[in-house]
Parts: C-alpha cells; structure tokens; sequence
C-alpha cells in the first residue's frame, strides 16, 4: 500500500518542472523597479532605531535608584541674648547656668541665689507679676549653651542591580539584532522569532510590540518628511 | 539554458553579469525562470493578478541580492526560496492568517491508489481546492520539500501546527478525491 510520501514525491516531480506562460510587460515593470533610485531609506531606518532605542532605553533604566536617605535631626537650645518679657503667672524659670547673671534684677534673695557659684540647674521661684530679662554676652551663652544633637539614619537603600557594562552592551546587541530582524522581515525573507525571543525573557510577550513601534516609528517619520 | 542565452555561456557568467547590473543578461535571467517560478507563486496565491505582483517583486529581489548568492545549492532552488517567501509576505500583507496552533495530530488513512494516477492539471485543481492554510503548508511540505522544523520559523507557528495541518490537508485531499470519484 502507497504511503503519502511516495505520492507526494510523484506529484512533486510532476510539478518541479511545471512553467506557466510569462505575461506580458512584466519585464519592463521590473525594469521601472531596477530603474528607480534608491530611497533615502538608510537615514530614516537610523532615526527610527534611535529612537526606539532611547525609548527601550528609557523603559530599562527608569528605576529611580534609591539614596543613602540620611535624615539628621538638629536640637538646638536658644543661643542668642534672650530677652524674655515674662508676661503670665510662671512659677519656675528653668535656666541653665554656669555663669553669673550680673543683670538679672529681682528680690535680693533671687540675686543671692543667681550669683552663687554653684554651677548647677538653680530654680528660681519667681513672683507671677515680675519681669525677668535674663541677658548674658553672646561669647559666654555660645560656649555653653549650644547644644547639637545630630541624628543619623542610614537605612538601607533597596539593592538596584545597575546593568553592567557588558549587560549594556549585550542589550545593544540585541536591539541591533531585533532591527535587523525587523529589517529582514521588510524584506520579505523569513524571520526566526522564535530564536530571537530564546534566552531574551524580557521579549518573550512583548517582541511584536517592539517590532510595531519600530514601523510605526518609521512610517510615521516618512510621513513627516514625505520620504518614500 | 544556453539555447535562451546566446551570449552567456555558462550560468556563472550569467548571474556575473547580472551583478554587475548589466540588464541584457537581466532580461535572460527573467526570460529563463519567469514561467517556472510564476507557477511556484500561483500554487501559493491564486488570484493571477496579485500571483504576477509577487513573481515581480521576488525577481526585483532576486536582481538586488544577487550578491547574497554563493554558490551553494542550485541557483534556481534559491531563486525558488525568494519566490516562496514572497508569496508568504503577500499572504501575510493581504491579512490572510496563517493556522492557528492547533497541536492535535491527526490520524490519515493511507493514500487512495488512485491519487497516483492523477494527471498535472487534476493534482493542480485538487491542491488549489484547499483552504489557503492547508494548501500552503501541504505546498511547502509536499511539493517544495521544505521540513516542519523550516515551516515552523516561516510561519511563525509550532512545529505540532504545521504537522497538524500537513494531515489535515492529506485527509481533505483523500475526501475530495472520494467526492470527485462517486
């Protein structure tokens, strides 16, 4: 019993060979063609691939990469002469001192207490009504009163693995070789997607989508500048 | 050959000239596989008008990468890739789709005996008679001896589908013939 092979082989022999009449005026159609000047296609093929590249480009790489976020924090005491015009009842007046108060005027016992020696937190008990106007020279408040408290945090930024340069170079290379592709396809000869999306993940559901935006980069620059 | 090209005696000196632009020896070229490969493109393309565009274009073709042939295999088998592929492009361009996977391989009787005795024309109308997705990959398969593997990457489909479809055609052959002969 024949298998389709063996009929197959019959009938391709039989076709092989097989000439149909040539038309008419098909040679001068081709000779038009020959005749043409080429298109200034070379130019807009580049236009288009830099930017679908910088378009390919831009997607890879906007990863805003993460800084060393540091946040410092600074507490700082009043360092300035102070004038304060105590205005309302205050019970307590919390001062730093290691100094004299030469100015500070108030009830005899208040200025006994100020200018003693003792170089520690003194509580003044101070009437409601009076006016306290605590005064120091600059020089002595600055060395002993400024205090900075600085705050460090280093949290850690989130690993962005930066493309190498040769992962760089390889995704050039393989844009080169997807516009080729593209290219070739133009052409009219066979084009192995299949292969081309092998070991390039990032192509596998998106190859024809970049395929598109690249001739649809073109066709539209022809459009624009009315170039065949 | 050389009965259709007087002044070139050999088809190396042939396909020289042709490279070197000169269009005497382009006519002689177009002249000696015009015919041969229009019939190649109308078992892919039907319609005559559409099947003459893509002989023209496949031979504008052929003119421009001529310097891409070297030598290896027949210089008309090359030709005959170029037009092949240029009907594809014509399917493809006129939306025509190509078969979808369909990976389910089907069982195909043996041949009828009488398909071996079909003559030129009714083996032409019985491959023309397929839907276009048949015919070409049973064309492709059958008659230009391409492999699955080949037809895979042309089509851009599995090597499951194009087998598939290479038995669904042999079966929608075998039943027509049967049709043909009640």
């Amino acid at each position: 019993m024949k298998n389709w092979n063996s009929v197959e082989e019959k009938w391709r022999e039989q076709l092989q060979n097989k000439s149909d009449d040539i038309p008419e005026g098909l040679w001068s159609r081709i000779e038009e063609r020959l005749d043409e000047k080429p298109a200034r296609r070379f130019p807009i093929y580049w236009a288009a691939a830099a930017m679908l590249l910088i378009a390919i480009g831009i997607s890879w790489n906007y990863n805003p990469a993460p800084e060393e976020t540091t946040v410092v924090a600074k507490t700082e005491k009043s360092l300035a002469p102070v004038e304060m015009a105590v205005t309302e009842p205050s019970p307590l007046v919390l001062e730093v001192e290691n100094s004299s108060l030469p100015t500070l005027k108030s009830s005899p016992e208040e200025v006994a207490m100020a200018t003693s020696t003792t170089p520690e937190v003194t509580i003044i008990e101070q009437a409601p009504t009076e006016i306290v106007v605590a005064s120091a020279p600059s020089i002595e408040k600055k060395s002993d009163a400024e205090e900075v408290i600085i705050v460090r945090l280093d949290i850690d930024p989130i690993e962005e693995v930066k493309p190498t340069f040769t992962q760089q170079k390889r995704r050039k290379s393989l844009f080169g070789k997807i516009v080729g592709e593209i290219r070739q396809a133009l052409d009219g000869e066979p084009v192995n997607w299949q292969k081309l999306k092998e070991g390039n993940p990032a192509l596998e559901n998106n190859i024809h989508n970049v395929a598109n935006t690249y001739i649809k980069t073109e066709e539209n620059l022809k459009r624009t500048l009315q170039i065949q | 050959m050389n009965k259709r090209l007087p002044s070139f005696s050999s088809e190396t000196e042939l396909i020289n000239a042709c490279r070197n632009n000169n269009r005497h020896a382009q006519h002689a070229l177009f002249q000696q596989f015009a015919g041969k490969m229009l019939h190649v493109v109308k078992r892919y393309i039907t319609n005559t008008s559409e099947a003459e565009d893509t002989l023209m274009e496949g031979f504008v073709k052929v003119f421009k990468k001529l310097e891409q042939y070297q030598g290896d295999g027949s210089f008309e088998g090359w030709i005959r890739r170029i037009m092949v592929n240029e009907a594809l492009m014509s399917i493809r361009k006129n939306k025509d789709r190509f078969p979808v996977d369909i990976d389910v391989a089907f069982d195909v009787a043996h041949p009828d005996e009488t398909l071996m005795q079909l003559g030129l024309q009714e083996i032409e109308d019985l491959i023309a008679s397929l839907p276009k997705g048949y015919r070409t990959i049973f064309n492709l398969y059958a008659i230009e001896g391409y492999s699955h593997a080949e037809i895979a990457l042309l089509l851009d489909i599995s090597e499951g589908t194009s087998k598939s479809q290479l038995s669904r055609a042999r079966a929608q052959l075998q039943n027509q013939l049967t049709a043909l002969h009640r």
